[in-house]
This record gives structure tokens, C-alpha cells and sequence, in this order.
């Protein structure tokens, strides 16, 4: 079964089994750069953001949450711009995400690792993707 | 060339891209934030944030401390404070 599935300026056809589930083996996980990064991947990646998080994500006024909704859309992160990010895929279809970002801290030596933004496509829930992305 | 883990590897090295990448590059700490993720980082070494002064945000933050944060130290555990939200 196929199903057509709306994100912003794309149109993704995402594949769903009979049982509704992709094997955790037919996904491809790749580590990308931000500085690789391409603005089609980022608007990528934040189309499937707002889709996992939903419209509103943290702010609680809607002129905010729409603001931000915007921005996300665009940049493909919520709060941190991102170091690399660990992308999952099945076959050329983006259905999962996690970024790891360099957040700023004190002592200003520490070499802080932050991991945000874990993502899966709400038609490739519970494949255990998030799990896989989760480290 | 980008580092990757293709259909059909072995599902133990799934979930170790972003650590190992970590790993390698020399982090002294890891921090996240998830509840329903948790039994999986707690497989790659990380414990909940113990109490406010070990991680905290900084004073222009609305809320100071999560208790939905996960640590990982490769270091000894030093007192931390956030510039931004996380």
C-alpha cells in the first residue's frame, strides 16, 4: 500500500506494509553535516519535525507557535542548530531524524554533546526507527 | 563520505551513529532530554541529571532544571550551566 503524504513544498509517498510497519532492516541510517547539508534536505527534515511534534511545539501562543512552525519548516531544528544529524531512511524517503548540536555552556572547556530533536514520520512509528536513532 | 549503516547491517550496530560520532570527537558530556526514549540511552551509558546543580540552565531561563534530562560523563562529573534552553 502506498501512501501520499503532504510536507509543505514536497510530496512524499511513504511506503506502508500490510501490517503497517516497516523491518527496522529496510532502514538505512546516514550521519550528515550540517555544513553538508543541503536547504532541500533541511526543509526536509523540518517538514518531518513539525509533523512529529505537531504544529505547536513548546511556545504557547499561537502567533509563536506559527512563527516557529515557519522557522522549523525552514532551518529543519527547534531550538539548536545542529552539528550533524543521524538521518534515517527508507529507500529515497526520509523517515526519521535526530541532530546532535554543540550547546554553550560553562565551564566554556567542557566539550558539551547535545542530543535533540528525535524525529520519525508518523507513518513509520513504532519500527523501532526512533529507538535506532535514539544514540 | 558520509558514515552510514545500510539496510541489512547488523541491528547491533544500529543507534551508535550519533554517540560514536561523539565519541570520536572528543565529548567530555552527552545530554538529552527524553522520557519515552530513556531505556535506550540508558544503553548507551546515560543516567538521569541527579539533581539541579550538577546541569542547570542559566539564570534567564524560565525553568532551570529538567527531569526529563540524561547525562552521559566521559569525564568527571563537574557542575554545568546552560546558556540556552535545552
Amino acid at each position: 500500500m502506498n501512501r501520499v503524504l503532504e510536507q509543505g513544498d514536497h510530496v512524499m509517498v511513504a511506503r506502508v506494509r500490510d501490517d503497517g510497519c516497516a523491518r527496522l532492516d529496510e532502514i538505512a541510517f546516514d550521519l550528515l553535516y550540517e555544513d553538508h547539508a543541503s536547504a532541500s534536505e533541511r526543509a526536509l527534515i523540518g517538514d518531518l519535525l513539525v509533523k512529529a511534534f505537531g504544529w505547536r511545539h513548546r511556545p504557547t501562543r499561537l502567533a509563536t507557535a506559527l512563527r516557529r512552525r515557519s522557522t522549523v519548516r525552514q532551518r529543519g531544528y527547534t531550538l539548536h542548530l545542529p552539528h550533524y544529524r543521524v538521518l534515517a531512511w527508507a529507500g529515497d524517503q526520509l523517515v526519521g531524524a535526530r541532530m546532535v548540536c554543540r550547546p554553550s555552556c560553562d565551564p566554556p572547556g567542557v566539550h558539551l554533546y547535545g542530543f535533540g530533536d528525535a524525529a520519525v514520520h508518523p507513518a513509520w512509528r513504532r519500527c523501532g526507527i526512533a529507538r535506532a536513532i535514539g544514540g | 563520505m558520509r558514515p552510514s549503516i545500510r539496510p541489512g547491517d547488523g541491528a547491533e550496530s544500529r543507534g551508535r551513529l550519533a554517540v560514536e560520532e561523539a565519541e570520536r570527537q572528543g565529548a567530555d558530556v552527552m545530554l538529552t532530554s527524553t522520557a519515552t526514549l530513556e531505556p535506550a540511552y540508558r544503553a548507551f551509558g546515560f543516567r538521569p541529571v541527579r539533581e539541579p546543580d550538577e546541569v542547570r540552565l542559566d539564570h534567564h531561563s524560565a525553568h532551570t532544571f529538567h527531569r526529563t534530562w540524561l547525562i552521559r560523563w566521559t569525564i568527571e562529573p563537574t557542575p554545568l550551566v546552560l546558556h540556552s534552553d535545552f
